[in-house]
């Protein structure tokens, strides 16, 4: 993190690999991608399945660890610390959206959304304001009580946005966050994932086959079989 | 001494035994409503049939180093009931089979150490636990190992408790003294309201003390009181006040006062004066007059005694201050006869006849606790 | 560090909200758990009940007393007590003399009737009137003295009067050996302090009075002491001194502790058999813990992915574990309160039959066992939940972001753990030569332990090699259905061999106990015959429960020696007598018409040539209890002083016997006589003795029963005491009565322990069936019927529950061994005959079968318990 733009650049990538280990050959699942993100940026990540969207996502989400190349996501140097400590960085510095959603289902609308700031250590009576902000930006005040079993998908999604939120976190991850939704309810996401970059200076990095997000994208990185090109 | 422990004994077991079995009535003890016929040594033993006896020594000691101790040595003998054939059974009699009680009560007063101290016991006549021993010229008193060795010239008590222990020779130094008519003491309105009663009123006493480890050699006065009956207690009295007084003149003198319910001493209250030569005088109830100068009340019973006295027998010309010599000489005997009472160590000054007299005694308060409510 | 507010929020959001949702199967576990803690805490706390009444009784008997003087086997001249009362060493003395005795016309219940003195006894036992006030201090002076006063006359307590109806002034009779007598109540005594001794089934009389009702002239039983607390050495080598050679002055503790160790001893069996319910209910709390953390991987990995750490997951899987077993804990309570009544029964009755006497009415609640069996409810639940738990903990984040579902798989340990299995197996055999501590068979279950575990540990292997060698089989005989169930059971991973191991448990503990309790009961049954011979047995009245302390007066002897029926006889007397703190029965008899008609069953020696010997004096026959709790070995020489009459003789043989309070030694009646002769100076020695008489009829006439109802009669007629008298078979089907009342709570213990193994079964299925939903929709997709694929959940199921028969009948055999050969010997000191019987493992194993299969019903039906729709939707 030498870079004079230190203010401005919130993602640096250099030289990123990982590689998974398989019963016959390894994989190569990224192969020495560089690149750099501002902070405020909307980037769209394109590529087919397999092609290493997941993985780098997982990288920048502080879920797995590079096998070489070094990572800096807000100042965190990623592929320096330790798998304790990337607890700390998921719960602060980045928030993710799902393709799956992947609520957790025993716990209603509110209680998912604010999972991740109990989780750092927050009372609930200091989350309620900003979860009660985000219930109401969703419009899902009247759903604060359900479980997920009991929500459409677009319901869900916008769930899962609100707990992204929750602890304010400056990077926010999607995978294909349209995926499960109709066209109708994708583009509400889309709108959504907008918003947020422009209220709350998030930057939003979204991986996606669809076209939907293409028109709001800073920039866009197309994957191909681990590079990008 | 009469009624008074009599009275307290009478509380205890006639209550029991009398309803517990009112058959116990029918077979009768053995009642003194006459002269007494006593005869010594023979009658320094018990007298089985009469429903309680007791032999019952006080004393005041000094040490070498002049420090004074009173002391109290009582046997009592008590009949569970007249006797106890029982027709039903024809099997031999077991060993333990009695209806003889022994209880006994020694007291001292530390009169430099304002102590009190006393203990109790308590057996059955059986298997040499407690008895009364007659052989030749003695006649032995036990309760398991104390005992009292009355023989001809000599008394000889022995007590041992972990408090305290003594052994002790008595030489009397006066005949026995008969009270009463020839031992016939009256202590009621009816002929059987009485016990034999006699006592020796100056004994001379020496012998050893000890209070818990310390040892003293001792020298002294005592008196011994004998006396057995089965009357109970007149069902209008609620106590007794009894004195034995020791005179620097070699006089003595026995005085009890029997208390009404209220307040009254009655008639039946009497006295013996021993002159200094061998002979006695009977004292009845308008021979004397006795005030009480204080009170004392106990914390432990919350009983409120006289502590102080003025006796006058003018017939005698006797004028005489009577004080505790501790105020808390009480005696609460749960353990044995189940009776509170206040009996201690006093010293006498007074005149008699005009001429200055110095005297020690013990004294006997019973009733102040509570009154007897014995359904006799 | 995050809150313990949180933890709270956390686990019912992500619990108990869950176990909610799936109630059936958490209820399932929760009863489980329940039964097994419910059984364990009623157990311990009906045993702690008998120890504690025992205890109490045995306080209030002793009273103050610090020190007890006893004769072994004799008692004690009363004369002595004035010596005592005036000794230096000596605070207080008091003598005690008791024997049980009947009151006419009240059935059953005897009383124990205690003769003191009242006056000495002040200072040890405290007692008052029923009528006084509670408030005075100084009262029941009034009431001793009446029992002093009047001859042949009681004081009862108040709830016994009450029971059968008597008031003060009642007149009762007492029926004791010598004779009957009227008693007269003279006074009720309150029901407290000493009162309350033998369950308040007790009366007070005079000393004198109990000598010449029972013609016990000069002797007590015992003499209690109080000694001066600053008495010195010199006082107390004194006070023995003065003490006659054989009497012993003892700590009173020591009787009672006598008979705690032997309650101990039984309390700890019981304990371990009852903890064996909780122990399967250890693996129900497995299988569900198991069971969530595999199906709930995703949502553990959206948790990690949002920012929980794994020791978060750890904790919340334990806390799953931890919160079935309090609540079973928590629902066993009501059902424990329910068990005890039942148990305390059979448990007092059993410690009456077999240890020492006790009547046991109230449970009180015992605060340490229940949170003894709280704590041990929660360390088992939590250490099932543990491996689970630890799983959980590796689940990556990762695992949000692809739909695989991979599941951890131990397979690769199966034969790292079927070592380990096989080593603890191992480890068994050292542990069994190991000697019992203080009479606690600690190694004995240690050895049970290491063989649960060593097979629990080996079952992974053996599930997965014997379900591939089965495939083959299977499929020949059942088709490809069959070939599914025998490759899935191949592939099955640690988690359903470890649920097996419930099987295994109860199947195991099944054998094991079967084949103990038929041994025992053969064994007995055996000894029953053959040493409990004889057609008619009489003692005097009450002479078994005062352990036969009484002998018949002379008088009655003599009306035995002239009998006109035609019958042999064995004369004995017995003794109560301890040895090291360890209770036996001393019991001379008559050897020459004894072998006559009966015999024992030998351990060690010769019987032709120990025979001879024995009939001539020479030496002792031992019990086998006896000589393993004394150590005493076939050649050594056991000295003994029995009421004053000294012994010094060879033990020439070990013997078999089931009589309760610890070992017999036995030795000839005519030497022993002669032996007594030689002290006839004493009170009371008369020529025979009789504790009592057994006969024998020589003629083999058709009908027993008439010819002892004749002698029974000549008996009653003659006879100038009273006396008991038992037939010789009704005596023995007495003893197997008692046998087996003994073991109907080792039954149902039993019984518990396997329905508890079948809800583990049904679980575990349950948990096989559920986990795999997804590839049974895919079967049933690409054509398997529903029917094909029930059939499949079948014999999976039959596979399972077979291994499981398997590994526990090994286990379980060797288990019995463990139980006949080391656990009772260290426990009671005695070993049985080994004997399997066949029978009935034949009829009741297809029963644990089919108990199993049935198990199996709500896997079958949870099947397609969820459309295939819901499942692809879950996804």
């Amino acid at each position: 993190m030498s870079s004079p733009k230190r203010n401005s650049i919130i993602i640096a990538a250099k030289n990123l690999k990982r590689i998974y280990a398989t019963d016959s050959l390894p994989l190569v699942a990224l192969n020495n991608i560089s690149f750099t993100v501002n902070k405020g940026e909307i980037i769209i990540l394109k590529g087919n399945s397999g092609s290493g969207k997941s993985t780098l996502l997982a990288l920048l989400a502080g879920l797995d660890h590079p096998t070489s190349g070094s990572l800096t996501v807000a100042d965190h140097d990623l592929h320096l610390v330790k798998p304790r400590d990337l607890t700390m960085f998921r719960r602060n510095e980045v928030g993710m959206i799902f393709q799956s959603f992947n609520l957790l289902p025993t716990l209603t609308v509110f209680e998912n959304i604010c999972m991740p700031a109990m989780l750092a250590g927050k009372s609930l009576s200091k989350i309620k304001p900003k979860a009660e902000q985000l219930l109401i930006w969703l419009n899902m005040v009247p759903r604060r009580h359900s479980f997920p079993s009991q929500l459409s998908g677009g319901e869900m999604q916008r769930t899962a946005i609100a707990r992204a939120l929750i602890n304010n976190p400056g990077i926010i991850l999607a995978d294909e966050p349209t995926g499960n939704l109709d066209s109708y309810n994708g583009q509400a996401v889309i709108n959504l994932l907008k918003t947020m970059n422009r209220r709350w200076q998030c930057t939003v990095i979204i991986a996606t086959h669809s076209n939907l997000a293409d028109d709001l994208a800073s920039k866009k990185f197309i994957l191909k079989d681990g590079m990008l090109s | 001494m009469p009624s008074l422990l009599i009275t307290l004994f009478y509380a205890l077991f006639a209550i029991l035994v009398w309803t517990s079995d009112a058959s116990a009535t029918d077979n009768k003890y053995l009642q003194v409503n006459g002269p007494c016929h006593l005869q010594f040594p023979k009658d320094h033993g018990s007298h089985p049939g009469y429903r309680t006896e007791w032999w019952y020594y006080t004393g005041h000691l000094t040490t070498e180093n002049h420090r004074r101790f009173g002391y109290q040595l009582t046997f009592f003998r008590s009949q569970l009931r007249p006797n106890f054939v029982d027709d039903n059974h024809r099997l031999p009699k077991s060993d333990w089979r009695s209806n003889q009680i022994y209880l006994a009560h020694a007291a001292i007063s530390d009169l430099g150490g304002k102590r009190h101290l006393y203990v109790e016991e308590l057996s059955r006549a059986a298997l040499q636990l407690a008895g009364v021993n007659q052989k030749n010229m003695l006649t032995e008193i036990y309760l398991k190992n104390w005992h009292t060795r009355i023989g001809p010239a000599t008394h000889q008590l022995v007590m041992q408790n972990s408090k305290f222990s003594f052994e002790l020779n008595l030489i009397p130094e006066k005949p026995p003294v008969l009270h009463g008519q020839y031992g016939y003491s009256r202590k009621g309105a009816s002929a059987e309201s009485a016990s034999c009663y006699y006592s020796f009123t100056r004994l001379k006493t020496e012998g050893t003390l000890r209070i818990g480890r310390n040892r003293h050699h001792v020298k002294g006065q005592s008196w011994m009181d004998h006396e057995f009956s089965s009357a109970p207690l007149e069902p209008n009295l609620v106590g007794w006040d009894w004195f034995g007084l020791q005179l620097s003149d070699r006089t003595e003198i026995m005085i009890y006062l029997l208390r009404t319910r209220h307040g009254k001493i009655s008639p039946a209250s009497s006295g013996t004066y021993v002159r200094n030569t061998v002979s006695s005088r009977h004292l009845d109830r308008n021979d004397f007059n006795i005030t009480v100068l204080k009170y004392w009340q106990s914390a432990k019973s919350k009983a409120s005694y006289p502590a102080g006295w003025m006796m006058r027998i003018p017939s005698l010309g006797v004028k005489l201050k009577i004080s505790p010599n501790i105020a808390d000489q009480e005696m609460i005997t749960t353990m044995s006869t189940g009776v509170t009472y206040w009996e201690g160590s006093v010293d006498v000054d007074g005149t008699v006849k005009g001429k200055p007299v110095q005297g020690q005694g013990y004294v006997e308060l019973t009733g102040y606790d509570q009154p007897f409510n014995a359904p006799m | 560090m995050v809150s313990i507010n949180f933890l709270l929020k956390a686990f019912v959001w992500f619990n108990l909200r869950y176990l909610k949702r799936h109630y059936g199967r958490t209820l399932a576990v929760i009863l489980g758990i329940a039964v097994g803690a419910a059984v364990f805490t009623s157990v311990r706390l009906s045993i702690h009940a008998s120890l504690e009444s025992f205890s109490r009784s045995m306080d209030l008997i002793a009273g103050q007393a610090d020190r007890v003087i006893l004769r072994p086997g004799g008692r004690i001249p009363d004369a002595l007590i004035s010596q005592l009362i005036r000794h230096p060493a000596i605070n207080h003395a008091s003598p005690v003399l008791s024997t049980y005795v009947v009151v006419e016309g009240i059935d059953p219940k005897p009383l124990l009737l205690i003769g003191i003195d009242p006056i000495l006894d002040r200072m040890f036992r405290t007692w008052r009137s029923e009528d006084l006030p509670t408030t005075s201090s100084t009262q029941p002076k009034s009431f001793w003295s009446t029992i002093i006063e009047i001859p042949f006359s009681l004081l009862l307590p108040a709830s016994v009067a009450r029971d059968n109806g008597w008031q003060t002034n009642d007149t009762i009779i007492l029926q004791h050996v010598e004779r009957k007598t009227a008693f007269k109540i003279v006074g009720l005594l309150h029901n407290s302090d000493f009162a309350l001794a033998e369950n308040g089934q007790i009366a007070i009389t005079d000393i004198a009075t109990f000598q010449e009702f029972t013609g016990l002239y000069g002797e007590v039983d015992r003499i209690d002491l109080q000694i001066y607390p600053e008495a010195s050495a010199d006082d107390m080598a004194d006070l023995k001194s003065i003490l006659p050679a054989d009497v012993s002055l003892s700590l009173p503790s020591e009787q009672k502790d006598i008979g705690r160790n032997l309650i101990r001893a039984y309390q700890l069996n019981l304990s371990v058999l009852s903890f064996v319910s909780l122990f399967v209910g250890m693996f129900l709390v497995y299988s569900l813990v198991a069971l969530n953390a595999a199906s709930r991987r995703r949502e553990m990995a959206i948790l990690r992915s949002i920012g929980a750490s794994p020791r978060l997951l750890f904790v919340l899987f334990l806390a799953d574990g931890l919160f079935l077993g309090v609540i079973g804990w928590m629902v066993a309570l009501p059902i424990s309160a329910i068990l005890v009544k039942y148990l305390i029964k059979g448990v007092s009755q059993t410690i009456s039959t077999l240890f020492v006497r006790l009547s046991v009415e109230q449970v009180a609640l015992a605060p340490w066992e229940l949170l003894l069996s709280f704590c041990i409810t929660a360390i088992i639940s939590i250490a099932a939940a543990w491996q689970p738990a630890r799983e959980a903990m590796q689940i990556s984040p990762l695992e949000v972001l692809t739909s695989r579902h991979s599941t951890l798989k131990f397979k690769q340990f199966t034969g790292r753990l079927a070592i380990i299995g096989l080593t603890f197996i191992i480890m068994v055999w050292p542990l069994t030569q190991l000697p019992g501590i203080r009479g606690f068979p600690l190694p004995g279950y240690a050895a049970t332990f290491f063989l649960f575990v060593g097979f629990a540990l080996l079952s992974p292997w053996c599930l997965c090699h014997i379900g591939r060698l089965i495939t083959p089989l299977l499929s020949k005989m059942a088709g490809s259905v069959a070939f599914l169930a025998g490759k899935y059971i191949g592939n099955s991973d640690t988690r359903t061999a470890i649920s097996v191991g419930a099987l295994i448990t109860a199947v195991a503990l099944f054998i094991a106990l079967v084949v103990m309790i038929q041994s025992f009961r053969s064994t007995v049954s055996l000894w029953v015959q053959q040493t409990v011979a004889g057609d008619l047995f009489v003692v005097p009245k009450m002479g078994q429960l005062n352990r036969h302390r009484y002998p018949f007066p002379q008088k009655a002897v003599e009306v035995f020696q002239k009998l006109e029926t035609r019958a042999d006889y064995v004369a004995f007397r017995r003794y109560p007598m301890h040895r090291q703190q360890i209770p036996y029965q001393f019991e001379a008899i008559d050897f020459e018409v004894f072998f006559k008609h009966a015999g024992f069953l030998w351990i060690e020696g010769v019987p032709e040539t120990v025979h001879l010997r024995l009939m001539k004096g020479e030496g002792v026959v031992v019990s086998e209890v006896f000589a393993n709790r004394t150590g005493l070995k076939v050649g050594d020489r056991l000295q003994a002083a029995i009421d004053t009459i000294q012994i010094d003789l060879p033990i020439l043989g070990i013997i078999r016997d089931y009589r309760t309070h610890g070992g017999v030694v036995y030795f000839a009646l005519d030497a022993f006589e002669k032996l007594r002769s030689a002290y006839r100076d004493r009170p009371n020695a008369r020529l025979h003795q009789w504790s009592g008489l057994r006969f024998f009829f020589t003629d083999n006439h058709p009908d027993i029963d008439m010819l002892v109802e004749d002698l029974r009669k000549e008996i009653v007629t003659k006879c100038p005491v009273p006396v008991d008298m038992i037939s010789g078979r009704q005596l023995r089907q007495g003893i197997l009565k008692i046998f087996d009342e003994t073991f109907a709570v080792t039954t149902a213990l039993l019984l518990i322990a396997l329905l508890v193994a079948t809800v583990g079964i049904a679980v575990t299925l349950v948990v096989m069936v559920l986990e795999r939903s997804r590839e049974l929709n895919t079967l049933f997709a690409i054509g398997s019927s529903f029917g094909q694929i029930q059939a499949m959940i079948f014999w999976e199921a039959l596979v399972i529950v077979l291994i499981g028969q398997f590994l526990g009948w090994g286990c379980g055999y060797l288990l019995s061994l463990i139980l006949v050969f080391v656990i009772n010997q260290q426990s009671f000191g005695w070993t049985f005959l080994y004997h399997i019987d066949w029978r009935t493992l034949a009829i009741t194993l297809p029963l644990i079968i089919s108990a199993a299969l049935l198990a199996t019903l709500p896997a079958i039906r949870s099947v397609f318990y969820k459309p295939p729709a819901s499942l692809l939707r879950e996804q």
